[in-house]
C-alpha cells in the first residue's frame, strides 16, 4: 500500500486538533511544514513582512513525540502529556522574552500556542526548532458546511424544491443526539448494536444489553469519540433553522435513523496502547443495517452513513461479510455510503469501503483539491468534501472536524436529496447521475481521477425540466403530434398531459426533446393541461398549464378529380380489387388544425352514383389510399377506414366507374368524411 | 480519528505470519478460514462471521427460512460449550460466533452449509 508523498511525516493522517475557545469547542487541521529547514510557514513569512505583524498558531514539540488525543490515556498519562505541554510552552515564552509578540491563547492539553508576533519574534521561533514543530497562520475558518454544501451545489437543489424531505438517512456510527438543536425533531428510528465480548470490549447500549431498539437507544455513545456520528448526522441531515445557525446540512430536510454500533474497548492492544477507545465489531455494523433494511417497508430509506473502517484492500474485497447486507441494501434502492479512509494511501481503501457495492467516498477540500489525509483508489466511487466541516457536535456545541468521515455524509445527504427528486431511482442511477456530473479531481499522488459530486447538476439528469411543447393547443377528437423542449429527458420516460388524453409514440430523441402523439378524447374537458415528463427513476419535471384543449373547430376538405389513372376496386360493395377498368381516381385535402381521425367517407355523383367505405349499405366501395400506388386503407369484408390525416394532409380515392357516365367532364362530385370525434366535413367539385 | 491501526490487528498480522506457514499443507481448509481465525483459536477464542451456503432465491420469505435452518444446522452440529452465539441475522447468510479451535474444526468439517469464516473485525471511526 503506497502512502501519500505530502503526508507530513510526524503527523497522523488526519490532524485533527481539540482546543476550547471561549467556550465554543473548534477543531481545526493544520497543513503540515513546507520544507524540513523551516517550522515557519511561508504564509507566515510573507504576513510578517506585509503587516508588520501576524497572529499565529505554534505547535510545540512535545519531548515524548506527537501528541495524543486525551480520551485514548490513561489519567496518568494525561498528566504527564499536559506537564510537558506546560514546559516547552515555557522554553518558547522564554526565548521570546524581550521580542515583540503577545501570547493570545495557551492551552492545557494541546500542544499549541497562540501568538501574535513580529519579524523578530518569528525569526526566534524560527530559531527554536528544538521546542516549536512549524508556525502557521491563524486562520479564519467560517462554518464551512455553509461553504461545502453550496460547493456540491446543494443550496441550488434546495431553492428547486429538494432537501431530502420525506426521506430517511441512517447514519450507523457513535450514535446522535437526538436532542441537539442542529437535529431536533429528526430522529426517528433508533438502535444499538453494541458487543460486549470478554476481554476486549463492552457494550455501549444505553440498556446495557447488546442490542436495543427504540426511543434513546441510538443515542450518543458515552466515550471521548462519541460526538463522531452527531457530527456525521448534521453534515448530512441537520438543519440551521432550529439551532438559529446560517447552514445547514445536505438533506436539511430529511429524517435520520440513529444507529449506535460501537462497542468500550478495554484492552490496551485493541486501542493502540491507549483504552478505552470506541470500535465497532463488523458482525454489529452489519445488525445495524439489517435493521435498516428490516425497516424499509415503513422508512423511506435514501442512504445509509458508514464513516467507518479499517484494513488497507488495493482490490474490491467481495469476500467481505459486510458485503451481503450492502447488497440487499442496494436492492431495494438504498445505497450505503461508506468512508475511503484517512491513512493518505493512493491505491488502497479501507473495509467495508472497499465493497464493490458500497459508494466509497474519499475527501476533498473546499478548494477542490484531494486532501492529504484521504485514501485513493482506482474503484473509489466519488469526491466530497471533508476538510474543516463545521457541524454539531455532541453537548449542543458546533465544531470542526476533517475526515473522509466528513465527506460521507455529503454524499448521503446528497442521495436524500436525489431520492426526494426521483423517488423510484436505482441506486445505480443516482450512482450514475452524480459520476457523470460531477467535477472531475486527479489525485496528483495516485493519479485517481474522481468526480467530485455535483448535487444540482445531478437533479438536471434524473429530474426532466420542461421549457416549451409545440403545438401547444389541440382540438378534442384529434390526434397532435408534439415536440417537447427541455433538458434531461432520459429514455423510457413518459409523457402524461390528464384525463381525457391518451398519449402514445413517445420517443426521447435527445436529453433535450421528446416528441409524442396526444389522442384526445372527444369528451376531454377543454382548458389548460400541465403537461409532465417523467424519467424512469420517477424524476418528473411538469409544465404548468403547457397545452390547452380546444373545442373541435370545422374541418374543411378540398377534392380534386385526377382523371381515370388506377384500377384498384371493381364493381361492387366489398370489391377490393383490380376489375380491368380504370377507376375514376380523386385527392382529398384535409384542413383541421390538430389533423383528424377519419372513420367514413362517400363519394357522390350527380349522375348519380354513389360509392362509400361501409360494405354494409349496397353502395359501392370506395377506395381509400393514402398516395396513388399506397396499399389500401380499407378494411377487408367491411371496408371500413381508421386512420389520420394531418392538418393539411391528404389521401387518394378510388371509385369504379359504374355506368361510364359518372365522371364525366360537368358532373358534380361531393365528397363526405366522417372523423372520429363525430363531426364530418363534405367537399364538392365539378368535374373538369 | 486516528491513523493508527487498532492493536488487535497489528498481533494479528504478526500471529498471521507464523501461521501460514503451518496450514500450508491443508488447502481445503485454508480456503474456508481466514489465517487470523486460525491464528486467534491457536491462543483462545476469536469472534468470527460464518457465511453460510444458502440457495439464491427471490422471495424473500424463504430466503429468510434457508437462512435460518442452515444456522441452526451449524448450531446443531457445534460443541456447545466450545461456541458462542453472537448475532444471528435474518436477511443475509451469516452467524456471528464466538468460537474456539475445537469449534473451528467441527465447522471445517460442515462443508455442506458453511462457505467460510472470517474475522469479526473491529473497525473505527474514520
Amino acid at each position: 500500500v503506497a502512502p501519500r508523498r505530502r503526508r507530513a511525516p510526524f503527523a497522523s493522517a488526519l490532524l485533527a486538533v481539540l482546543f476550547l475557545l471561549s467556550g465554543a469547542t473548534l477543531w481545526i487541521t493544520l497543513p503540515p511544514a513546507d520544507s524540513a529547514s523551516s517550522v515557519v510557514m511561508p504564509e507566515v513569512r510573507h504576513r510578517v513582512l506585509r503587516e508588520g505583524r501576524v497572529r499565529v498558531i505554534a505547535e510545540l514539540r512535545l519531548p515524548a513525540g506527537s501528541h495524543v488525543p486525551e480520551g485514548l490515556l490513561t489519567a496518568a498519562a494525561q498528566s504527564v502529556q499536559r506537564r510537558d505541554i506546560a514546559a516547552v510552552r515555557l522554553q518558547i515564552l522564554s526565548r521570546l522574552a524581550g521580542r515583540s509578540h503577545q501570547v493570545l491563547h495557551q492551552y492545557s492539553t494541546v500542544p499549541l500556542v497562540t501568538l501574535d508576533v513580529g519579524p523578530d519574534a518569528l525569526t526566534e521561533l524560527e530559531a527554536s526548532s528544538l521546542w516549536v514543530r512549524r508556525v502557521v497562520v491563524d486562520s479564519l475558518n467560517a462554518p464551512t458546511l455553509a461553504q461545502s454544501v453550496p460547493l456540491i451545489g446543494g443550496d441550488q437543489a434546495w431553492s428547486r424544491g429538494f432537501d431530502g424531505t420525506g426521506v430517511v438517512v441512517a447514519i450507523v456510527d457513535t450514535g446522535v443526539e437526538a436532542t441537539h438543536p442542529f437535529l431536533t425533531g429528526k430522529v426517528v428510528e433508533e438502535a444499538c448494536y453494541s458487543s460486549t465480548v470478554s476481554g476486549h470490549s463492552i457494550t455501549m447500549c444505553p440498556n446495557g444489553s447488546t442490542q436495543q431498539t427504540g426511543p434513546g437507544s441510538g443515542a450518543s455513545c458515552p466515550l471521548s469519540v462519541c460526538w463522531h456520528g452527531t457530527h456525521v448526522a448534521g453534515i448530512a441531515a441537520g438543519n440551521g433553522a432550529g439551532a438559529g445557525v446560517a447552514f445547514s446540512g445536505v438533506a436539511k430536510g430529511a429524517q435520520i435513523m440513529a444507529v449506535q454500533v460501537f462497542s468500550k474497548f478495554t484492552n490496551a492492544s485493541d486501542c493502540g496502547g491507549s483504552p478505552p477507545c470506541a470500535l465497532a465489531w463488523t458482525s454489529d455494523i452489519i445488525a445495524g443495517l439489517e435493521r435498516v433494511y428490516s425497516l424499509r417497508g415503513a422508512r423511506n430509506f435514501s442512504s445509509a452513513n458508514l464513516s467507518i473502517g479499517g484494513g488497507s484492500y488495493t482490490a474490491p474485497c467481495d469476500g467481505d461479510p459486510a458485503k451481503f447486507i450492502i447488497d440487499n441494501l442496494r436492492s431495494v434502492g438504498i445505497a450505503t455510503a461508506v468512508a475511503a479512509g484517512n491513512d493518505g494511501y493512493t491505491n488502497a481503501l479501507n473495509s467495508p469501503g472497499c465493497i464493490s457495492s458500497a459508494i466509497s467516498v474519499g475527501a476533498t477540500t473546499k478548494a477542490d483539491a484531494v486532501a492529504s489525509f484521504s485514501n485513493a483508489a482506482s474503484f473509489m466511487s466519488l469526491w466530497a468534501p471533508g476538510v474543516s466541516i463545521y457541524s454539531s457536535l455532541t453537548g449542543g456545541s458546533f465544531g470542526y472536524a476533517s475526515g473522509t468521515s466528513m465527506a460521507t455524509p455529503h454524499v448521503t445527504g446528497a442521495w436524500g436529496v436525489l431520492k426526494q427528486a426521483a423517488p423510484t431511482a436505482s441506486v445505480n442511477q443516482i450512482l450514475s447521475a452524480l459520476q457523470t456530473t460531477g467535477l472531475l479531481i486527479t489525485d496528483s499522488d495516485s493519479g485517481v481521477t474522481k468526480p467530485r459530486i455535483r448535487i444540482d447538476q445531478a437533479l438536471g439528469v434524473l429530474v426532466p425540466a420542461i421549457t416549451s411543447i409545440s403545438p401547444t393547443q389541440g382540438p378534442v377528437g384529434a390526434a397532435v403530434a408534439v415536440t417537447i423542449a427541455g433538458s434531461g429527458f432520459v429514455t423510457g420516460a413518459t409523457v402524461s398531459v390528464g384525463a381525457g388524453i391518451i398519449v402514445s409514440n413517445v420517443a426521447v430523441g435527445a436529453p433535450t426533446q421528446v416528441t409524442a402523439t396526444l389522442a384526445i378524447a372527444a369528451g376531454a374537458a377543454l382548458g389548460a393541461r400541465d403537461v409532465t415528463v417523467t424519467n424512469p427513476g420517477g424524476g418528473s419535471g411538469t409544465l404548468a398549464g403547457g397545452f390547452t384543449v380546444t373545442s373541435a373547430s370545422a374541418a374543411t376538405l378540398s377534392l380534386a378529380y385526377n382523371g381515370k389513372l388506377r384500377d384498384r376496386v371493381g364493381p361492387g360493395n366489398t370489391a377490393l380489387g383490380a376489375d380491368g377498368t380504370l377507376d375514376g381516381t380523386l385527392t382529398a385535402t384535409l384542413s383541421a388544425p390538430g389533423g383528424r381521425t377519419v372513420t367514413g367517407l362517400r363519394l357522390d355523383s350527380s349522375q348519380p352514383g354513389t360509392w362509400d367505405t361501409d360494405g354494409a349499405t349496397g353502395y359501392w366501395v370506395l377506395g381509400v389510399a393514402s398516395s396513388l400506388d399506397g396499399a389500401l386503407l380499407n378494411a377487408v369484408g367491411t371496408m371500413a377506414v381508421n386512420f389520420a390525416v394531418a392538418n393539411g394532409g391528404s389521401f387518394v380515392l378510388f371509385a369504379s366507374d359504374y355506368q361510364g357516365t359518372e365522371f364525366l367532364s360537368g358532373n358534380t362530385l361531393t365528397l363526405t368524411a366522417t372523423f372520429s370525434d363525430g363531426t364530418s366535413a363534405t367537399a364538392v367539385i365539378a368535374a373538369p | 480519528v486516528g491513523n493508527v491501526r487498532a492493536g488487535v490487528v497489528a498481533l494479528l498480522v504478526a500471529q498471521i505470519v507464523g501461521v501460514t506457514a503451518l496450514g500450508a499443507g491443508m488447502p481445503r481448509a485454508d480456503a474456508m478460514v481466514d489465517p487470523e481465525v486460525r491464528a486467534l483459536v491457536r491462543v483462545g477464542r476469536a469472534r468470527v462471521l460464518v457465511t453460510l451456503q444458502v440457495a439464491e432465491t427471490s422471495n424473500q420469505a424463504q430466503r429468510a427460512d434457508a437462512i435460518g435452518r442452515a444456522q441452526d444446522a451449524v448450531l446443531m452440529r457445534l460443541p456447545s460449550t466450545h461456541a458462542s452465539v453472537v448475532r444471528r441475522y435474518e436477511s443475509v447468510p451469516l452467524l456471528a460466533l464466538e468460537i474456539d479451535a475445537t469449534a473451528l474444526r467441527a465447522l471445517e468439517t460442515m462443508t455442506d452449509v458453511v462457505a467460510g469464516v472470517k474475522l469479526d473485525r473491529a473497525m473505527k471511526p474514520q
